[in-house]
């Protein structure tokens, strides 16, 4: 029997799937019910709740009609003989009212978001293997993740690998030697192009910044320097000053063609940038975009919405950067008053369902193709991905490799034309 | 910065002071007002967290081409105005410089009338070869510069304001050793709580939780006396990753079970992760249920994946998660709801309580709802009026200095009624005189405890968005709510 009442008992998922597979003999005649008790409040989904709600099916189980499995995220599935489907579509009514104030219940006609999905095993035995599959899947990739960084074990790996963890210590002395370094070597540029589906890339601006992993070689081999979130965000206003006096002197790095770069919030309102901003040609600025992280922004808003206002108004574009999978549908870019936004690419995003995809849809449908961009592209599944939700933007390692593709195809076609030309020369000579 | 021309001269003080400046450039117009006038800028009516000093700085300098252009001069006025005062400069290159200036302020409710109101509310202008305007304007300018002086005098008490941002700022220099300190000093005796206090219609109900935090200046004056902690809020964040590791120490030996009422504290997600946490909650774990874990918004955004791993991982556990460090401002940008926490803090901020905008109110009390009215928690409270507002929008949980003198009141009434029981029984010595705190006073961190808030101060705004880790300098007005990071 694969009933449980033990919800945490970690192999429910697995039970399910195992059970799922024994189904697919008979699955006719059979029924499944999911219901989204992952939806509810937090509040609504306590232990009690969800042995409550289970409770309900006590009946059908003991009547060996049906199964029922709780899974991690406190969803509940039923799986049924139809002959009973009265009874069930009670119990489930039932549970409802338990809920009745949650605005999952509360909102339900006007949601796209059910509380409960009804199967027919037979027809929709893929979809809902699919959906158990997922769940399972999901839940243990976000653990490996999670826990991957923080266990001891994970650690020292990273050390080993990355090197000792940056210290306040170290910090401080990186920050002696980058105010005389000169950094112009450490720049780096990526493209930020627009991808058809043939794979042909259109460059459209490039963003510049200094390469941390150049960095860390060239002054300190064996420190990690983003080990701690915070002193690496620290040492990031340290980078944005030095990166403003390069973009001052135009001869230290060429940039040509519309550019982005990464700042603080707090260095627009400083006077480097005054100063930068005083050194550029007033039509330059047009063709730069301020990329700023989301953390930054909501860490002083009110200087935010200022700074934003400060450099849109002089002619500079504000990029909202590194929004994920969790964060799209949080921080909402058109709301933030920010020009463009970058999505990082994550196979969760492919994971995410359907509900996810069609709300990216709507943001890049919203927001117009210009607005979005999926960064960190590493391999064709992310531009596949992008073109399926109507992204149209990318940039990251992949999209470099098409760059340079398409140059070698170029030169290619040239060569090729040069060949055809000289052959028509020659014959041309020989007449 | 107004006239680089005045900033060089002397350095006595009431001599060069904007306003005074502002006069004497008065005086010259008398002389010969052909062509002059000015214009009266009230940025002083914006909201506080917009009338930060680099704001306003960068504010006066939208106007460097149109002086360097022409005969113009700006004066910034102690209370944030700003006045542009030009001879023969074209009405329509001042008007555009103005309306450059006021862009920046795009999301200030000043600017949010429509645009035909607005000319009065926000700039005013005064032909000085008139003499009916200049005579106007003239009373405004001594008016300002009096005032001035006035607030000059006062300067001595806006130091103690400043106290928590004395010193020099907190840089990758001084860090490693103020850390070090820290790993090593007790906070044991720092730790100090507020009342989360739900209110009916009908007054005070029930204590929701106890938020038990470090009082970041007595922290300060014994760890880092000389040095600002929170000039740069990513270097606190980091000494907050410390923190939490005491706090969590010292907690774990309170019979969290055995208090009457649950505890909040303020922690880092990934101190949630840590080892630290696993050894807390080994000690703590069947009172698990009565923990809140506070977490800031800028540390959840950083990291989404970890803080929804961690938020689960608590929540299954039988702790409730708080999602800390919202601002009014910040509810207009994201909904709150979508972090799935059990409750969310919003500091109230002085902005709140002259906003009538009604739409903005509608949108409020919908965040509200829609989060859940019984999970919002209005923070830094510290008048009745912001309870009043707090019930009208449908929220019913509160805390902030206003709660703690709430407390304060309800524990007297209940001394004098245990007081009042025992002088009535016959052994009177039984009852030790001391009439004793009566809970212990969630003692605010706030530096030589001072009055109300100097309303007309000119400075920053209490950035109600990360208490915290304010990356901007002092907030006038002492803070309801202690740097609450525990």
């Amino acid at each position: 029997m694969a009933i449980s009442s033990e919800k945490k008992l970690p192999s429910q998922e697995n039970l399910l799937l195992e059970y799922m597979r024994r189904l697919e003999k008979h699955k006719e005649d059979r029924k499944v019910v999911h219901l989204h008790l992952s939806l509810l409040r937090p509040m609504n989904r306590r232990e009690q709740h969800i042995r409550t709600a289970t409770g309900n099916f006590e009946n059908i189980v003991k009547s060996m009609d049906g199964q029922v499995f709780t899974v991690k995220n406190s969803d509940i599935f039923v799986m049924y003989k139809k002959t009973i489907h009265p009874h069930v579509e009670t119990a489930v009514q039932q549970i409802r009212y338990l809920f009745d104030d949650d605005p999952l219940i509360v909102e339900e006609e006007h949601s796209d978001k059910k509380f409960a999905s009804w199967y027919d095993a037979e027809q929709d035995f893929d979809s809902v293997l699919q959906t158990v599959q997922g769940m399972a899947h999901a839940e243990q990739k976000r653990q490996i993740e999670v826990r991957g960084r923080m266990d001891a074990r994970a650690a020292l790996k990273a050390r080993q690998e990355q090197g000792e963890p940056l210290t306040p210590r170290v910090l401080a002395r990186i920050e002696t030697a980058l105010s005389k370094a000169d950094l112009s070597n450490l720049v780096r540029r990526q493209f930020i192009c627009r991808v058809d589906s043939n794979m042909v890339p259109e460059q459209i601006f490039s963003e510049l910044f200094i390469s941390i992993k150049d960095l860390r070689e060239t002054m300190i081999p064996d420190v990690n320097l983003v080990a701690n979130r915070w002193l690496f965000q620290h040492l990031t206003t340290t980078l944005d000053q030095r990166m403003l006096s390069m973009l001052t002197k135009t001869d230290g790095i060429s940039i040509s063609g519309d550019i982005s770069f990464n700042v603080n919030v707090a260095t627009l309102l400083n006077p480097e940038f005054q100063s930068f901003d005083d050194n550029i040609a007033a039509g330059r600025r047009g063709a730069m975009i301020i990329e700023l992280q989301k953390e930054d922004i909501f860490c002083d808003l009110a200087s935010y919405l200022f700074a934003r206002d400060f450099v849109q108004e002089k002619g500079y574009r504000v990029c909202l950067d590194s929004l994920t999978v969790q964060t799209i549908d949080i921080i909402d870019r058109e709301r933030l008053g920010a020009d463009i936004a970058k999505l990082i690419w994550h196979t969760d995003l492919v994971d995410g369902g359907d509900e996810l995809h069609k709300k990216i849809r709507k943001i890049v449908k919203r927001g117009g193709p210009d607005r979005l961009i999926l960064c960190r592209c590493d391999n064709r599944e992310a531009i596949d991905f992008g073109h399926s939700v109507g992204i149209d933007l990318f940039q990251g390692r992949y999209v470099e490799n098409l760059i340079v593709e398409d140059g070698r195809r170029r030169e290619l076609l040239k060569l090729k034309r040069r060949i055809e030309r000289s052959e028509a020369d020659a014959y041309l000579d020989e007449e | 910065m107004a006239d680089p021309g005045y900033t060089t001269g002397g350095y006595n003080e009431a001599e060069t002071s904007e306003e005074s400046l502002l006069l004497s450039c008065l005086k010259r117009i008398e002389a010969n007002p052909a062509g002059a006038y000015a214009v009266h800028m009230y940025l002083s009516k914006l909201k506080a967290s917009n009338r930060q000093p680099h704001f306003i700085g960068i504010a006066a300098r939208t106007f460097d081409s149109l002086i360097e252009s022409f005969e113009a001069t700006v004066f910034s006025i102690h209370n944030s105005d700003l006045i542009l005062v030009c001879r023969n400069v074209p009405v329509d290159d001042a008007d555009a410089a103005v309306d450059k200036m006021r862009a920046l302020f795009g999301e200030d409710p000043l600017l949010a009338t429509e645009d035909e109101a607005f000319e009065d509310s926000f700039s005013n202008w005064y032909d000085l070869s008139q003499p009916e305007d200049y005579s106007t304007f003239v009373g405004i300018a001594n008016d300002l510069a009096v005032e001035a002086q006035r607030r000059k005098q006062q300067g001595a008490q806006d130091k103690v304001n400043e106290d928590r941002e004395k010193g020099e700022p907190l840089g990758a220099l001084n860090l490693a050793a103020i850390n070090q300190k820290l790993q090593g000093t007790r906070v044991a005796d720092l730790i100090r709580e507020q009342t989360c206090l739900q209110i009916g219609p009908n007054g005070p109900r029930s204590i929701l939780f106890r938020e038990h935090f470090v009082s970041m200046v007595e922290l300060k004056k014994r760890i880092a006396p000389e040095v600002n902690l929170f000039a740069s809020p990513w270097l606190f964040q980091y000494l907050t990753e410390t923190l939490d590791k005491r706090m969590l120490a010292v907690l774990a030996n309170r019979d969290i079970g055995g208090m009457a009422s649950p505890v909040s504290l303020n922690l880092n997600v990934n101190t949630i992760l840590s080892r630290d946490f696993q050894n807390f909650h080994k000690a703590i774990g069947k009172s698990a249920s009565r923990v809140v874990v506070e977490m800031q918004v800028l540390d959840i955004f950083a990291d989404m994946n970890t803080y929804c791993y961690a938020r689960d991982s608590l929540q299954e556990r039988g702790y409730r998660v708080l999602v800390d460090g919202l601002s009014p401002l910040a509810l207009q940008f994201f909904d709150p709801g979508l972090l799935q926490s059990d409750f969310v803090k919003i500091a109230w901020g002085p902005e709140f309580e002259g906003d009538t905008d009604s739409t903005r109110l509608a949108e409020m009390r919908e965040v509200v709802a829609s989060t859940g009215k019984d999970s919002v928690i209005l923070a830094r409270i510290d008048t009745e009026e912001a309870v009043k507002w707090g019930l009208a929008m449908g929220i019913s949980r509160f805390q902030g200095f206003f709660i703690d003198d709430i407390m304060k009141k309800l524990a007297g009434v209940q001394a004098e009624k245990a007081r009042a029981k025992s002088k009535s029984r016959p052994k009177p010595q039984a009852q030790p005189a001391a009439p004793a705190p009566p809970v212990e006073q969630p003692a605010p961190a706030q530096p030589a405890a001072q009055p109300a808030p100097v309303p007309t101060q000119p400075q920053p705004a209490p950035v109600p968005v990360q208490p915290a880790q304010q990356p901007v300098p002092a907030p006038a007005q002492p803070q309801p709510k202690p740097a609450p990071k525990v």
